[in-house]
């Protein structure tokens, strides 16, 4: 029998390029944070599911235990999830199955991230998603992948680099809001046009900051979150999903794999249609074109996204707010962590603690991260 | 602290039949014995199937582009020469391949290209020099 699972208290660290703090002290800082917001000590967790990107980044090996000390994870389950750059919002996904299994009853989750570590940038360890011995030996980077992938949703669907470089300026304009966004800014259209092109047709401003953070997430079953809380934020579905590592086998306009996540997430929740239903959207966004690309298929329906972004209707304001946290163009992306902020957005919006980005009548939101070579799918959805 | 570690991959039961087409200016695709799907790289096993597959051909190697783009990056992100990189399908045949597109010659949607081989090959995917626009 499924139990219900339930987020109870939420936490962060400033997002930031180089943070002068170990990953064990980001870790700290929010977990800490989300134990004073919902008023638990470390001796209340029963598991704790952690996630973080490749160890390629900090050069330490089995970096996930890096958490043990900063969750106190003596005497508890302690499991790492990673699915690329899917692995924040996996993190939730997984938290799920430890409480509706019936296992434990309350879990932390924590997902953090130093990207300045390697030097002088993270961009070449990134090399390595790609096929040893067909893709390797042409010296690809990271972009490439993006960029062919921008070109085709841009054909696909007949829309010009004007409107996908309104991602930008809309998410930096949110970011403003945000207590610990790295990138808040007021910028124009023009402003993304005409900053460098880095991999044609994606310029500088089309693109996230790396970034050093953490965050953290405390969930409890439903009749454990009821004696935490007055405000508990119901998990009432999840989707996770994965396509095969030969990108050349799919059409890159579309991401189905995210699609088929959201149905399965849509599904356990009871969401027929998300246009209606949902309030809050917080697609993942490392690139301006992939907010419309991933909320095309939480919607299920390709091409409605830039649409509805042409109409306005993505604003903070408008009929369905999208990445009203400023995304990961505007707070920033640690990797792992940005998955999850993702997440913890929904718990602030719908139990109505966003503050100035507070989005007028949210009730049910999906947070969804995607990663590796355009394969990976993991969506949540919640609602109060 | 750096790592200093190199790397060796084997190209495997597939690869290396691709690679040594290579090397002789083909392009191998394998074919499934059981639901007939063509392959680009070739595979030893069919995903859909679960089926070993022993039949690689060759295929004509006139391609057209799926998608494409033009880096101003290197691989570290520093600047550098703009270099267009195509992603080149097979009619009839599933996969793809990712390379340079022949500098002389405009990338376009659906473009009709071919592989142009260097002269001495050695069994890697860049003993395609580039492709070029197919007449």
């Amino acid at each position: 029998m499924r139990r219900r699972v339930a987020i109870v208290g939420a936490g962060m660290t400033y997002f930031r390029s180089m943070q002068p703090l170990t990953p064990q002290e980001l870790i700290f800082e929010a977990v800490r944070k989300c134990m004073d917001d919902c008023g638990l000590t470390l001796r209340d967790v029963e598991a704790v599911v952690a996630g973080s990107a490749p160890d390629a980044f900090d050069g330490y090996h089995h970096k996930g235990l890096l958490s043990s000390e900063a969750v106190d994870c003596l005497g508890r389950a302690f499991s790492r999830i990673y699915v690329g750059g899917g692995t924040g919002v996996g993190v939730a996904v997984a938290g799920w199955w430890h409480i509706a299994s019936g296992v434990y009853d309350r879990v932390l989750l924590v997902a953090w991230e130093k990207m300045s570590h390697p030097y002088p940038h993270a961009q070449p360890l990134f090399r390595t998603i790609f096929d040893p011995v067909l893709e390797q030996p042409l010296g690809p980077n990271l972009i490439w992948i993006f960029a062919l992938e921008m070109r085709r949703y841009m054909e696909m669907h007949r829309i010009g680099k004007e409107l996908i470089a309104e991602v930008a300026v809309k998410n930096k304009g949110n970011a403003l809001d945000h207590p610990y966004a790295q990138l808040g800014a007021k910028i124009t259209v023009e402003d993304v046009l005409k900053s460098p092109v880095l991999v044609w047709p994606v310029n500088r401003l089309d693109i996230s900051p790396t970034s050093d953070g953490a965050v953290a997430l405390m969930l409890a079953s439903g009749e454990e979150a009821r004696k935490i809380t007055d405000t508990p934020v119901w998990l009432d579905g999840v989707g996770a999903c994965l396509d095969s590592q030969f990108w050349t086998n799919r059409d890159l306009g579309y991401p189905y794999y995210v699609y088929l996540a959201a149905q399965q997430a849509y599904r356990m929740a009871g969401i027929t249609n998300p246009l209606k239903q949902i309030d809050v959207f917080e697609p993942y966004d490392p690139f301006t074109y992939k907010e419309l690309h991933h909320l095309d298929a939480l919607l299920g329906k390709p091409g409605l996204a830039p649409k509805l972004l042409a109409e306005g209707q993505l604003e903070r304001d408008g009929d369905h707010p999208t990445s009203p946290s400023g995304g990961l163009l505007g707070v920033g992306n640690p990797i792992a962590a940005a998955g999850l902020m993702k997440v913890a957005e929904l718990y602030w919006q719908l139990s109505g603690r966003a503050g100035r980005r507070q989005v007028p009548n949210a009730y049910v939101g999906v947070a969804q991260a995607w990663g590796d070579l355009m394969q990976v799918g993991q969506v949540v959805v919640c609602r109060v | 602290m750096s790592i200093e570690s190199f790397y060796e991959y084997p190209a495997g039961i597939a690869l290396s039949i691709f690679l040594q087409g290579l090397r002789e200016g083909k392009l191998i695709a394998s074919r499934c014995g059981k639901c007939n799907t063509s392959h680009i790289p070739p595979r030893s096993y069919c995903a859909k199937c679960l089926n070993p597959i022993n039949d690689f051909h060759e295929i004509t190697g006139l391609g057209f582009v799926e998608t494409f783009t033009c880096s101003h990056i290197s691989l570290d992100g520093s600047q550098a020469q703009p270099v267009t990189w195509v992603y080149v399908r097979f009619e009839g045949v599933e996969g793809g391949l990712l390379h340079r597109l022949d500098p002389s010659v405009a990338p376009e949607k659906a473009l009709k290209v071919r592989p142009v081989y260097h002269g001495e090959r050695i069994g890697s995917i860049l003993d395609i020099k580039w492709f070029t626009k197919a007449e």
